[in-house]
């Protein structure tokens, strides 16, 4: 939870980290997302620098453009 | 004295599969199924014939990275069973089970948790098929 300021300060630094988290929000949307799941259910998802991940991340790339081609 | 009922055939085909999956999911863009072996069973999309020797290829490596990237992953218990990759173009999602392989493409929204529930059970129902 995001600790109260008061004053006309306060609230110009509650709406610019307002602004930043939202772009935090934005950015985090756009970050390609690649998750393994194990037999019992349990996932992870794999950092940048992850064993496999770029081969994960280049075939699934190449296989949606496969799709989006009429 | 026994009553017979005629029942519709219930034979499960993997064509049939993929096209029974893209009834139940408006956000698949194309499916490729693959058999034990490794090879093309099936492939569908909803627009047309999907390039499917080439996305049955692509498929088929899939779960051979996912395994090397579990390997890396602490407190993970391989094997990897399903994996999911997204981007702004759209979403990947695969399951292995029943000794098939399923993939498919779909839109970038679409929820994984339903996506992998649609394919657990079509494979499922594959699975108790074969046996």
């Amino acid at each position: 939870m995001r600790k109260e300021r008061k004053g006309p300060l306060g609230k110009v630094m509650g709406i610019a980290e307002d602004v930043a988290a939202g772009q935090r929000r934005r950015h985090a949307r756009r970050e390609p997302r690649v998750a393994i799941y194990d037999s019992i259910g349990h996932a992870r998802v794999l950092a940048e620098d992850a064993q496999g991940r770029a081969e994960l991340l280049e075939l699934a790339q190449e296989m949606i453009s496969l799709a989006a081609t009429p | 004295m026994g009553i017979v009922t005629a029942v519709p055939d219930s034979t499960l085909t993997p064509e049939l599969a993929l096209r029974y999956l893209d009834e139940l999911s408006t956000d698949i863009r194309a499916a490729v199924l693959l058999d034990g072996g490794g090879e093309v069973a099936a492939a569908h999309s909803p627009d047309g014939e999907p390039p499917a020797d080439r996305l049955g290829e692509l498929a088929s490596q899939l779960f051979g990275h996912a395994d090397t990237a579990a390997e890396g992953a602490h407190g993970f218990q391989p094997p990897v069973t399903q994996l999911e990759v997204t981007i702004d173009e759209g979403a990947l999602f695969a399951v292995r089970a029943e000794g098939w392989t399923i993939a498919v493409v779909a839109g970038r929204f679409a929820l994984p948790s339903l996506m992998f529930y649609d394919l657990n059970a079509v494979l499922s129902d594959l699975g108790k098929q074969a046996a």
